[in-house]
């Protein structure tokens, strides 16, 4: 039917308008906030739980197995072994929230906020470099494959967007690697320049794990912004836009943008997200000495510290990008701004 | 009157199995998936070599008649080992999302219908345990526990969960203000009856679509850890292990460099494709409806 | 009539379409025509209604006239020509200075014009930016002006909002406010007032009666709904399947239809004033162009063996005026005949022994830390046989008190009583047959039907719980009696929901309700998503099982209307208490309550047409 038939009567609902039924905005991003609180506590509570308490001796990891029993109670003294769990926890945890995560345990006697920091200042930096490959990509994707849905051009690009999307990371960044790093041959296929090299050396080694961040990126970040450029581009204000003589170029800009800045700034925050927490493969496929490859390692020494710092700093930032993802999408709709939602 | 056939199970068959294969990208993904299973089946039988001995050809040596892929770096014959590198690809992921499933679906289903202080207490759970990053939890429970089989399903169950929990809660919760469910209740049928003739036909397609880009995030996740040397561990064989072990032989060897990435390449995209193809179908059958 | 041929001779058509035939092109790159070979012209200062049912090309045929492009969209053959330019020839930058400027486009529900996320000011501001030299300062004082002509009270504050700030009815002026900026010398609206409670669509019809005053423009107004088409239009077009079959002076196809279809619309079109029942056409539309015979032989109940040979064409058979239909001339006084409604209703009065007894009801709805009350204070009784319609606008409540009494949502105080016996609030709690005579039809059958379970079992689940004397095996022909009870044929027993059209699903989801042989029915809005042809249909079906089982009917509508021809008496529902209830009679013809006298006045009628032929100036009406 090409003529679908509008039912001339809407469904009775609940009067959302009436005072109390909507959260102010502050009020929703102080509760989103307060779960980002929650969902950390319960992160660092696994961490510990798994890390300190699971029948794991921390000392015989620490000071191998030619040691003597004096030395034992005396580290675990230090380490403050002896106490209760939950005395135990709350120390850590005070511990941990002022950024001072002991000592690694396999870097003899190094401080793992001194191991942390320069990476994450790296990996900071990389995922920013991805995230400006990635957007204007994906804009340009997203809404070219708004524009002609379902065309030529938007078959094409979903097919690829599709097979893309689904390749493990680590396929993707051995792709770029082998075709860039080695078979072209122009960039380093190596990034552990990036702490020592020139400064050239440097900005070389951060190309190719950038590009492959935002080729894992790309897919769904220009499939989210094609779903809502679609969604504004089929809306009756759209076509009553063009039929007010509205050029297609005013069109994007005055009425489609707006429109989607919300879920931009959604699909940014969540972007970067992904990416602080995703890049554990990348970092090691190229072996950049950001905080993801210092995880693995981590993990496969068994320097539960180091993994500790890791986990919560990425998860840290994870939540916290959620949050200001979902603020942002608050915060670009006038309707949810002013509202509530 | 006219004589109306009766669904029969047979016709129910042949009915999804026209779902899935609507689009020739469904075709496609059933003809990849079907190869792979093909392999991890019959593979091992047909392995010309122990996967795991070493030296049973010289290191690094490219394609010959007695090494249809050539050896590895330890002299091992990629052949074998790619026939017998695939199973875990696929079966430790499928037995931990059906785990994942069997738990998610229980929790989100139960809170979805029965609602009240238990709904609530649920969602409260499920709202604190969402953001949480799949790797982080792998790190933590890897470096601790070692990254044996179970403990990769285990992980990849207790992520998953929560994440279907919360699909299934929202569905049924969806479901039971529709009209259809409401009239169900007003004639007074049981809460089984409701249940299981109602709400569970209407959910079972999209959860199955779920189901299938579940197992391909577990695939994929999976394949990363071991890729990362935090799962299986050598001298086993198993595709994603084998790339990272054999990516140094791309240049003398791309053949048999390739082959593992191939194949787990051929199965990802192969479940996606089926996936998307029945899901464009659902879409098409509920825009018309 | 004479004003109107004085000004066609005065003033050429602005706009001519000719010979118009438009198609969709489908998946497989197969084209569709929707619209076969149409016609039409409109003279500055006349509006043309076109009418017809869902699925016969209006919609197309509105876009079409402004020569709107989309890729699926395909121009067949003709032309549209504005003041002798051809649109559909236009190359788009052409047409964008037609669209907006001289051209204007209304879509269904006015207010989906306006951008959500954009301040009404600057929407205001666009057309006038893209169409004229105005300064700002004189756009300015431009919007103010014609703001004030929607009765809006403009201000600064009021522009730099947001449309979502103003109340339905504001957002509804503006819209059209909007459209009517750059005074079009041609007006499309495709039924703007779909969607919209009554009480708001008297104002937006209030409004473009204002912003046309002393206007030159011409109006080609689309919309299902005749009695809107008459209290509008001077011309009418019915369209059906894709053709235009009849067109002529409002007045007289109102007053006397020459096609045998605009005659079946009008007499399955209830009146407000006019309590007798109305007459469905059976079968539907084609849903394609038919070119070999009359495309609405199939339903016609004057056609002969010369309608099925040929295809008829459109003839005139008075001064501007034409149909298509080979007997025309013959059938006029049988068509006069056809409109004559049959059959008075069997009123019977409240006195009947009570069946259901509602008293002190209240229904709340708790989101967040808010109580919403749904239904204050309900009482009535509903007697053997009776048949009571509830009447009141979206959020009255009264699809709430409905569910209370099925049992789907408890009441938070009150009583109810059935057949003297105390009926429980919740479902769960009742006794078989008060499940059994008590059955409640939704207002959406396309929510109401399971999606993955055939008709046949939709059928069978209530023969199953209420008829335990019907053995399994005889389920299967007791449901296909049910579908032929409903005037369905058995061979849709097979047939899954999403294969039904709306009319089909509908019937349905009534005979799941017959198969119980309740005492009492249910229905929430039960016609009101449907075209007039099946809601007429639906209602006959209603009224006869009434009839012929004595079951009492509570009708939920929000349609007045609909409740006169179905109602032996009306309880009005205004914010979830009855603020008036009486004989259907009384009510229409001595209302007390004030909203009832809203209610009222909000219908529009037939007759605020007719007075046109008193010879008041157009300007007035119009």
């Amino acid at each position: 039917m090409p003529e679908p038939s509008k039912p001339y009567f809407y469904p009775e609902r609940a009067d959302v308008d009436s005072p109390g039924y909507r959260r102010s905005f502050l009020r929703f991003i102080a509760q989103r906030a307060a779960l980002g609180i929650a969902t950390l506590w319960v992160v660092s509570l696994v961490t510990f739980i798994t890390t300190n308490l699971a029948g794991i001796d921390l000392a015989e990891a620490a000071l191998g197995v030619r040691v003597t029993p004096e030395q034992l109670t005396i580290f675990r003294k230090q380490q403050g072994a002896d106490q209760t769990p939950v005395k135990r926890y709350w120390v850590w945890l005070k511990n941990v929230s002022t950024g001072d995560w002991g000592l690694s345990l396999v870097g003899r006697g190094q401080r793992v906020s001194d191991l942390v920091k320069p990476r994450i200042g790296r990996t900071f930096v990389l995922a920013l470099f991805a995230l400006t490959l990635a957007l204007p990509l994906a804009l340009f994707f997203g809404i070219l494959g708004a524009r002609n849905a379902n065309g030529l051009a938007d078959t094409i690009l979903s097919a690829i967007i599709l097979v893309v999307s689904t390749l493990p990371e680590f396929v993707v960044a051995l792709a770029v690697l082998y075709l860039l790093g080695v078979w072209v041959g122009i960039l380093p296929p190596n990034s552990n320049a990036v702490s020592y090299g020139t400064a050239k050396e440097q900005v070389e080694a951060y190309v190719l794990p950038a590009l492959s961040l935002a080729l894992v990126l790309v897919p769904y970040s220009s499939r989210m912004i094609r779903a809502s450029a679609r969604e504004v581009l089929a809306s009756p204000y759209i076509r009553s836009a063009l039929l007010r003589g509205v050029s297609e170029s005013r069109l994007l800009a005055r009425h489609v943008i707006p429109n989607i800045l919300g879920p931009i700034a959604n699909v940014v925050a969540l972007s970067l997200a992904e990416i602080l927490v995703g890049d554990v493969v990348i970092e090691n496929v190229f072996g950049f000495p950001g905080l993801g490859q210092l995880a693995v390692s981590a993990v496969n020494t068994q320097d539960l510290a180091v993994v500790q710092a890791t986990v919560i700093i990425s998860a840290s930032s994870f939540i916290l990008l959620n949050v200001a993802a979902d603020a942002a999408v608050v915060l670009l709709n006038p309707r949810l701004r002013r509202l509530g939602v | 009157m006219v004589p109306i056939q009766r669904p029969t199970p047979f016709s129910i068959l042949l009915r999804v199995a026209r779902q899935f294969t609507a689009t020739i990208q469904g075709r496609i993904g059933f003809l990849l998936i079907g190869m792979n299973v093909v392999i991890f089946v019959v593979g091992p039988y047909l392995a010309p070599y122990d996967p795991i001995e070493t030296g049973v050809g010289p290191s690094a040596e490219a394609p010959s008649p007695s090494h249809l892929l050539g050896t590895d770096t330890l002299g091992r014959d990629i052949l074998s080992r790619f026939l017998h590198g695939g199973a875990t690809i696929l079966f430790v992921p499928l037995a931990a999302v059906t785990l994942a499933f069997l738990i998610g679906g229980a929790l989100g289903m139960a809170s979805g219908y029965i609602g009240g202080l238990f709904g609530n207490l649920v969602a409260r759970l499920l709202d604190v345990t969402l953001p949480i990053p799949p790797l982080l939890v792998a790190l933590v429970v890897i470096a601790r526990f070692g990254g044996q089989l179970w403990v990769m399903v285990a992980i990849v169950a207790a992520v998953y969960a929560p994440r279907i929990a919360r699909i299934l809660r929202a569905a049924v919760q969806n479901l039971t203000t529709m009209e259809y469910v409401l009239a169900a209740e007003a004639r007074g049928e049981s809460q089984t009856a409701i249940i299981f003739g109602e709400i569970i036909p209407n959910i079972l397609a999209p959860l199955l679509v779920e189901y299938g880009m579940r197992l391909n995030f577990a695939v994929s996740f999976i394949s990363s850890l071991n890729f990362l040397g935090l799962g299986v561990q050598p001298p086993s064989s198993n595709w994603a292990l084998m790339v990272s072990e054999s990516t140094t032989l791309i240049p003398t060897n791309p053949a048999g460099a390739l082959a593992p990435m191939l194949g787990l390449t051929s199965l990802v995209v192969g479940i996606n494709f089926l996936m998307d193809s029945l899901t464009q179908y659902l879409s098409d059958e509920t825009s018309r409806v | 009539m004479k004003p109107v041929e004085s000004n066609k001779t005065m003033t050429p058509p602005i706009l001519r379409v000719h010979n118009l035939s438009v198609g969709y092109s489908s998946a497989s790159n197969k084209v569709t025509p929707v619209l076969h070979s149409v016609s039409l012209e409109v003279a500055p200062q006349s509006i043309v209604g076109i009418v017809g049912e869902s699925g016969c090309g209006k919609s197309t045929f509105a876009l079409a006239t402004v020569g709107w492009r989309a890729p699926k969209l395909v121009y067949l053959g003709g032309k549209v020509d504005v003041d002798g330019f051809n649109l559909l020839a236009a190359k788009p930058s052409v047409l964008r200075r037609y669209w907006g400027g001289r051209l204007a486009y209304v879509p269904q529900e006015v207010s989906t014009a306006l951008n959500p996320s954009r301040r009404l000011g600057a929407q205001l501001d666009e057309p006038l930016i893209l169409h004229t030299r105005m300064s700002r300062a004189t756009r300015k004082r431009w919007i103010l002006d014609f703001l004030a002509k929607v009765h809006i009270e403009a201000d600064d504050n009021l522009l730099s909002r947001y449309p979502f700030e103003l109340s339905g009815g504001q957002q509804q002026r503006v819209a059209l406010a909007m459209v009517m900026m750059c005074e079009p010398d041609i007006l499309v609206l495709d039924e703007p007032t779909a969607g919209i409670d009554a009480t708001t669509r008297v104002d937006v019809i209030a409004a473009l009666r204002e912003s046309l005053r002393g206007k030159k423009t011409a109006v080609i107004y689309i919309s299902h709904d005749l009695t809107e088409i008459a209290s509008i239009a001077d011309q009418v077009v019915v369209m059906y399947a894709g053709e235009i079959v009849e067109r002529g002076p409002a007045f007289s196809v109102f007053a006397s239809p020459r096609h045998p279809y605009s005659a079946a619309l009008l007499a399955s079109t209830p009146s407000v004033r006019d309590a007798r029942m109305v007459q469905g056409i059976p079968g539907r539309p084609p849903g394609r162009i038919i070119t070999d015979r009359c495309s609405f032989a199939e339903r016609c109940s004057f056609v002969r063996n010369a309608c099925i040979e040929g295809s008829p064409s459109l003839l005139p058979v008075a001064p501007d005026y034409e149909v298509r239909c080979v007997r025309a001339s013959e059938i006029e006084i049988d068509l006069r005949r056809f409109c004559e409604r049959q059959g008075l209703q069997q009123h019977i009065r409240s006195e009947n022994p009570p069946l259901l007894e509602l008293s002190g009801l209240n229904c709340v709805y708790r989101s967040g830390g808010t109580v919403i009350h749904a239904v204050k204070d309900v009482s009535l009784v509903v007697g053997r046989g009776e048949k009571l319609s509830i009447v009141g606008e979206s959020g009255s409540g009264k699809s709430t008190l409905l569910h209370a009494i099925a049992g789907l949502h408890p009441p938070s105080g009150g009583t109810m009583f059935f057949q003297g016996r105390r009926l429980p609030g919740w479902s769960r709690q009742r006794h078989v047959d008060q499940h059994r005579l008590v059955q409640l039809v939704f207002q959406n059958p396309g929510r109401s039907l399971n999606p993955r379970h055939t008709v046949a079992r939709i059928l069978e689940s209530p023969i199953r719980l209420f008829r335990p004397d019907i053995p399994r095996a005889d389920r299967y022909l007791t449901a296909s009696a049910l579908l032929e009870k409903v005037q369905l044929s058995p061979t849709l027993l097979g047939r899954f929901p999403y294969q039904l059209s709306g009319g089909e699903k509908q019937r349905v989801a009534l005979a799941r309700a017959f198969a119980a042989n309740p005492k009492i029915l249910l229905l929430d809005e039960v016609v009101s998503a449907l075209d007039v042809s099946v809601q007429a249909a639906m209602l006959q079906l209603v009224h006869s099982y009434s009839f012929e089982t004595g079951a009492s009917v509570l009708f939920v509508t929000h349609d007045l209307a609909v409740a006169r021809v179905i109602s032996d008496r009306i309880a009005v529902l205004q914010k979830g208490q009855i603020c008036e209830m009486a004989d259907a009679e009384t009510l229409f013809l001595r209302p007390t309550h004030p909203y009832t006298i809203t209610l009222l006045n909000s219908v529009l009628s037939r007759n605020s047409r007719e007075g046109c032929q008193d010879g008041p100036k157009r300007g007035e009406l119009t």
